[in-house]
């Protein structure tokens, strides 16, 4: 059992790198998962092989911004963090089970609006994360994200 | 309370809300009570209060064996905990308020994803906390529903929760 400050700590860094993780997302930041993911990193997909290494997870993600940019298509998303927790007395591996409420704008014209247009939100994911130290960083190690809930109409992302 | 025993008690809080909303999707009873103080209050709408662990598997038990009668898995449920606001009371107690919304696919297929639809309701949990040996439980929970949705149905109805006979099991 770890002590009381070991396990703030590490639900602390837990949350953190979530958090990064979905700002990354939210902002088409694919060089900051870096410092989200070791470099070793397994992200687990719906109904596709993993990426391996966080090379290939930021390729994918690149690959996908490229892909809706040659089909006119601007995507805004907002990945809201709800419930965490995290298993801080695993003493074997450090684990943590999130869910997140992804609300989705598709803009098909150039604007410079701020602002969303509210609908539904498009998905409501649950995440199973592990976390490893890489020198005296934590990051996630592994990352699968199960889709629960999907409004109608919404599709996987391509 | 020192700022580093606030910290502890903050985080040792919101672990207690995450453990019990994930437990109870997961229908997890048994990691779901390590959440609870064994003599808990839980309070909830529509129904005479849950008095201690025997009583909260009383509940749970009764509504998830009604739910497998429609199908083996029951619903699909997610409680998404938002909001979450903390008040320490002393170095051993501490209060909350915290914000859900609850999302339901009644009689899940085990086909996902399941359909989206609007939240089922949007609660309020106030909290009561306190610290028993090193460790953070919850001790007394009620929820409010703040907002419903037209979807929303009772888990029990007034002659099974009648039928639950809460409070007359022996302690633990």
């Amino acid at each position: 059992m770890r002590n009381a400050q070991h396990r703030v700590a590490l639900e602390s860094a837990c949350r953190g790198l979530l958090q990064q993780y979905l700002r990354a997302i939210d902002t088409h930041s694919w060089e900051s998962l870096h410092q989200v993911f070791t470099a070793d990193a397994v992200f687990a997909r719906n109904g596709a092989a993993p990426l391996r290494g966080v090379a290939e997870i930021t390729g994918f993600f690149t690959r996908l911004e490229d892909g809706r940019h040659a089909r006119g298509e601007r995507h805004r998303t907002q990945h809201h963090l709800t419930t965490v927790w995290v298993n801080v007395d695993d003493t074997t591996r450090i684990v943590a089970t999130s869910y997140v409420l992804v609300m989705r704008q598709v803009l098909e014209e150039d604007t410079s609006d701020p602002v969303f247009r509210m609908r539904p939100p498009e998905l409501l994911l649950q995440y199973e994360d592990e976390v490893r130290l890489e020198g005296t960083q934590w990051r996630l190690c592994r990352h699968e994200a199960r889709h629960l809930f999907r409004a109608a109409g919404a599709v996987a992302p391509r | 309370m020192t700022e580093t025993q606030r910290l502890i008690m903050e985080s040792s809080c919101r672990q207690l809300l995450g453990l019990y909303l994930t437990c109870v999707d997961a229908k997890n009873l048994g990691a779901m009570l390590e959440a609870f103080a064994p003599d808990v209050e839980w309070v909830r709408p529509g129904m005479p209060p849950m008095l201690g662990h025997a009583d909260i598997r009383t509940f749970f038990e009764t509504l998830w064996t009604k739910q497998s009668k429609v199908t083996p898995l029951g619903d699909l449920t997610r409680h998404l905990l938002t909001t979450v606001s903390l008040q320490p009371r002393t170095e051993d107690r501490a209060s909350g308020i915290s914000y859900a919304m609850v999302f339901r696919a009644r009689a899940f297929d085990g086909k996902l994803p399941a359909p989206l639809s609007e939240p089922e309701l949007i609660v309020e949990y106030r909290d009561e906390f306190s610290r028993c040996g090193g460790d953070w439980r919850i001790r007394r929970h009620e929820a409010r529903h703040i907002f419903r949705s037209a979807l929303w149905q009772p888990s029990l109805s007034e002659q099974e929760v009648a039928g639950l006979n809460l409070g007359t099991a022996p302690p633990a």
